[in-house]
């Protein structure tokens, strides 16, 4: 609780919509208390100094309302209207005893209700489904870009996951209120809605909603320093923002209270902001790994195994080549590209390359994953003539492809967690999956 | 057709009964409050924001029509509709009591 000025009290609250009355009942406590609710703003109460007195508070949603109108209607019974919430919850209070109630059809003030609690959850859900295929038109299904596809899986699984838990809440409580609502006895409305003293209770949720928000930005900015501000990710960001604004700005939207919804997101983009770069600051370690090139040695290191396969040992001295490492978990691809005037393995009047790329991993779905881009646009039956099982081959199986202008070659090989994928021009007469595999494996 | 607010039942709360009978004269939100309770002797009492949603769904079913859109003299009045809808309610209510009538004769 924080004193503004000594005539002002301000207090931090959230409650559910399925708790007005206990809202209203904690209004009326307050002004029996000798505070007078002042203005409602997301979850801030500002109440002001009074005379301690006996009055009726009454918190009612009505979404298709126009203020005015309403507010007429409410005054000419006897209430006087406070403040109103998002454009759609109605504060009023009311000295008089015999006021008959706002809301006297109990039947349409549950819908009401219903549909309130069940919109936040519902657009937010609706929403990541929608945009999480709509994303996959702008990800670049790259073969060097696996990683990203699953870290966009990996971060579309914890958020989902963060707001399932978070909307499962809001739901459980729907419920547990639709059932106390379905049991309750007809005439005793006050009765209806049952949580009483709640503050407690929803700090803690907020809490934890904030702990939860703060982790999963963690993840994010952990796992994929630098795609940080690429496409997905950005986008991603931004669809966050976006559903938290549209969320809490609904009422304004409707209003068009174009100065409110500026201030508020301003302070929303800012907060997300500073998250991010805490966390960004505090993790984001890996950045350095991936900045790692090698190049003067053509080993590849990981922890402590090196993987000393080089050009020489596939029978090409190459003048220049690509190389870089990236490293994200427990997983490592080093890519490897000669691009020009290299001897020993093509055609004299091509232009000649030969890359391999090597893939260790404990995940069998980032493995599978790089497998399925290779293989993509081959059938099952090409697939099978390619696989070579031979018992005369020390890898687990390999793939050699030859494509249909013959000008070159991809194959890959695989055993327990580490991929080997060559490609090679023609007149190369090294078998390159039997050197690397003296290389990586042998003694 | 015509959907009601009570889409399962497909008949008029008592409420929406009596706020359709008080609108075949042309009134305003208090008016329509006030006209409720005279009708039914006190024994209906409509809430501002019950009455604010009730109009609300019967103008947009057609039942009824704003006649004046000033802020502070916002009118309504029956149309043909909701006339319709009342006949249909009245002779429904009817049937029932007569219905009931030898039943609940032969039982005094």
């Amino acid at each position: 609780m924080k004193k503004k000025n000594k005539n002002e009290k301000i207090m931090r609250f959230s409650f559910y919509y399925t708790e007005l009355p206990a809202f209203a009942e904690y209004l009326q406590k307050q002004e029996e208390n000798g505070y007078r609710l002042k203005k409602i703003e997301e979850n801030i109460l500002t109440f002001e100094k009074c005379e301690p007195r006996k009055i009726r508070y009454c918190a009612e949603i009505f979404r298709s309302a126009t203020h005015e109108d309403f507010i007429e209607l409410c005054k000419n019974e006897g209430w006087e209207f406070v403040d109103v919430y998002h454009g759609e919850l109605f504060v009023f209070r009311t000295q008089d005893e015999d006021a008959i109630d706002i809301m006297t059809d109990q039947q349409e003030k549950n819908k009401a209700c219903a549909k309130r609690i069940l919109k936040q959850p519902g657009i937010w859900l609706c929403l990541f489904y929608i945009f999480k295929d709509l994303l996959r038109i702008f990800v670049n299904v790259d073969f060097n870009d696996i990683f990203e596809l699953s870290i966009i899986n990996y971060i579309y699984s914890v958020i989902i996951a963060l707001f399932f838990f978070s909307v499962f809440i809001r739901i459980v409580d729907y419920f547990i209120w639709k059932i106390k609502v379905s049991r309750s006895d007809s005439k005793e409305n006050s009765e209806f809605f049952s949580l009483k003293n709640t503050l407690i209770k929803r700090k803690i949720y907020n809490v934890f909603s904030c702990l939860t928000t703060i982790i999963s930005y963690g993840f994010l900015i952990y796992l994929c320093p630098k795609f940080f501000l690429k496409g997905p990710i950005l986008l991603s960001a931004l669809f966050l923002i976006f559903a938290y604004f549209t969320n809490n700005n609904f009422g304004e939207i409707k209003e068009k209270k174009w100065r409110n919804i500026l201030s508020k997101s301003t302070k929303t983009i800012f907060c997300i902001y500073l998250f991010a770069l805490a966390f960004f600051t505090i993790f984001n370690n890996g950045a350095e790994r991936l900045m790692k090139s090698y190049s003067d040695s053509l080993n590849a290191t990981y922890n402590s195994q090196n993987i000393p396969i080089t050009l020489s040992d596939l029978g090409v001295e190459a003048e220049t080549f690509e190389n870089e490492i990236r490293v994200k978990g427990t997983s490592l691809v080093h890519f490897y590209t000669v691009i020009s005037d290299a001897e020993g393995l093509y055609n004299e009047d091509d232009d000649s390359y030969m890359s391999y790329n090597i893939l260790i991993t404990d995940s069998s779905y980032i493995q599978q994953k790089y497998i399925k881009q290779i293989l993509k646009d081959y059938d099952e039956y090409e697939k099978e003539f390619m696989k070579v099982t031979s018992p005369e081959t020390q890898w687990d199986y390999y793939y050699k492809i030859k494509h249909d202008d013959e000008t070159y070659y991809n194959g890959f090989a695989v055993k327990d967690n580490i991929l080997v994928n060559i490609d090679w021009g023609v007149n190369c007469e090294v078998d390159f999956f039997e050197v690397a595999y003296d290389k990586i494996f042998g003694e | 057709m015509i959907k009601l607010p009570r889409k399962s039942l497909q008949t008029l709360s008592e409420p929406m009964y009596y706020v359709l009978l008080a609108l075949t004269k042309e009134l305003y939100g208090i008016e329509i409050m006030n006209e409720v309770r005279r009708i039914s002797s006190g024994r209906v009492n409509i809430g501002p924001g019950t009455l604010y949603t009730m109009l609300d769904k019967f103008a947009s079913n057609g039942l009824i029509t704003r006649t004046n859109h000033s802020i502070s003299t916002k009118s309504y009045i029956i149309t043909d509709s909701g006339k319709e809808m009342l006949k249909e309610e009245y002779n429904r209510l009817s049937t029932l009591i007569e219905n009931g009538r030898e039943i609940m004769e032969g039982m005094r």
